[in-house]
């Protein structure tokens, strides 16, 4: 191997080590999370999960990624450093949309069955009794998706069987408005600015927009057949939305509240992430256990790369660990 | 006890819930190779009325055109008369034009899965002249439960929907191959 060789795979390493961010699929059917590269797009780690992994969250600060395990019960924590799991916290109800507070002192954890929402303080979580200590603020029928409002102040929870968004605040864990939304909210995402929330209601086909400041619904725009989840680029002009029923992602722009492209992607297409390092956007399929990246500025998909059975990827699941 | 006290909950109002997707939902991945050229395989699947040509446990489709609640949207709806008793109704999903794929999602049936939807897939194979056809499947078990009864659970499931792939695919293979 000639020094040139030597000196271009170091850079390579050193590269994928600390500028691409990485894609955290979580794969169902596999009871495995994929660290895929972004930058190589490429599977770089695979990280033994519970059982039928589901929803992310990243916590930069430490650069750890909790994991919900629905059939497994439990959360699992993971090292983003080093991808390796170093806690679990076994529950006894079965957890899906998972999202941490904007200081990551607090996770919150959807109960899907028992319509509850479990707070964890994040230093406790790696306490052998950790599944034992939180606290339970009652929630709207099967929550779901969850995102903090950009002041760090409200968690917004998808209330998929009760067709409303419920918001909780933060400081007094009660629960504080109500907005009703589309059949079946699933995922959410904030705009780049946080001034809108957006929420996907599987059944009625379409998006609802929600004024963050007045909490008031000001758009409904019409999607692809059962929408699942969406994401955001960071200025807010766009939002991308999986369309399960249609193996399609429908980019809408926010200005004018229309969908101006309709892209095909993998089947069952479910979680979404923008990957702003790269303007790609980044789609689960959960049909053909891969992602599809997509690039932003021409909406052509420009790569996929295979992950494991039922990848997901449902919540934050795009990571720069350092 | 409070597990057992959610199972009871839930049986109460199943049919409430029969519309929602469980969290853990399940897969069949069917893929078989046909001596066919692709357009030729596509004929068949693609007729959406047709399936009775190659499915073995089709008697008869009635194919109806109208307004999806859901989308707003006309969409085609058939409703398959099973050989082996019962029938099934699905609705054809969107699809983009220039794939050779063909979609369903399940409104109500005589097979033990809620929450079903597929796709059928084909693709030229490896020779020219083969087709490649995947079929793919996402749905709960009957009961829409982690932990359901026998019957109704995902063994259940999972065993309906290979049976359905199996016998479809190899009816597919026949009528094809016979042109």
């Amino acid at each position: 191997m000639g020094k040139f060789t030597l000196f271009a795979l170091f850079a390579l390493f050193s590269c994928s080590a600390t500028a691409a961010p990485f894609a955290y699929i979580t794969n169902q059917g596999a009871d495995t999370v994929s660290v895929v590269d972004l930058g190589l797009n490429k599977v770089v780690a695979t990280i033994a999960t519970g059982k039928a992994p589901v929803g992310v969250a990243i916590d930069h600060n430490k650069n750890r990624l909790y994991v919900t395990n629905v059939e497994g019960r439990s959360v699992s924590i993971i090292d983003m450093m080093n991808n390796k799991p170093i806690g679990e916290i076994k529950l006894a109800i079965s957890p899906v949309g998972i999202v941490l507070s904007k200081d990551a002192t607090q996770l919150f954890v959807a109960d899907w069955f028992e319509d509850h929402i479990l707070v964890f303080d994040t230093k406790k979580v790696l306490d052998a009794d950790a599944g034992q200590h939180f606290e339970e603020v009652p929630m709207g029928k099967a929550p779901a998706g969850m995102v903090v409002s950009q002041d760090g102040k409200s968690l917004y929870v998808a209330n998929r069987d009760s067709d409303e968004v419920g918001v909780m605040d933060i400081k007094s864990l009660k629960v504080v408005n109500k907005i009703t939304v589309g059949k079946h909210p699933f995922g959410m995402a904030l705009s780049g600015d946080g001034k809108n929330l957006y929420v996907v209601n599987v059944q009625s086909n379409s998006v609802s927009m929600i004024d963050t400041h007045s909490n008031m619904v000001t758009a409904t725009i019409n999607v692809g057949e059962h929408p699942y989840c969406v994401t955001t680029n960071p200025d807010g002009s766009r939002a991308y939305v999986t369309n399960t029923g249609a193996d399609s992602l429908s980019v809408i722009d926010t200005q004018s509240q229309k969908v101006i492209a309709t892209i095909p992607t993998g089947g069952f297409p479910e979680g979404v992430g923008y990957d702003d390092s790269n303007n790609h956007v980044i789609v689960a399929s959960w049909m053909d256990d891969e992602i599809n990246v997509i690039d932003a500025k021409t909406l052509k998909k420009v790569n996929s790369v295979a992950t494991a059975s039922k990848s997901r990827a449902f919540g934050q699941f795009i990571g720069n660990p350092k | 006890m409070k597990y057992l006290r959610t199972l009871a909950f839930l049986i109460s109002f199943i049919p409430l819930f029969v519309l929602a997707c469980g969290p853990s939902p399940q897969k069949v991945t069917k893929e078989i190779t046909i001596k066919a050229e692709p357009a030729q395989v596509w004929a068949l699947v693609s007729d959406f009325g047709g399936m009775q040509r190659w499915h073995a446990n089709v008697l008869e489709t009635t194919l109806v055109h109208k307004l999806d609640a859901e989308s707003g949207k006309e969409m085609n709806y058939r409703t398959l008369k099973l050989k082996d008793g019962g029938s099934i109704v699905e609705k054809q999903r969107e699809t983009q034009a220039d794939e050779m794929k063909l979609g369903v999602i399940l409104e109500q049936g005589d097979i033990a899965v809620s929450n079903y939807s597929d796709a059928i897939t084909v693709k030229p194979g490896a020779v020219a002249g083969e087709s490649i056809v995947t079929w793919v499947g996402r749905f709960n078990n009957k009961a829409n439960l982690m932990q359901a009864p026998e019957g109704q659970d995902n063994a259940a499931a999972i065993a309906a929907v290979e049976s359905w792939f199996g016998l479809g695919l190899e009816g597919l293979k026949k009528a094809a191959e016979a042109k």
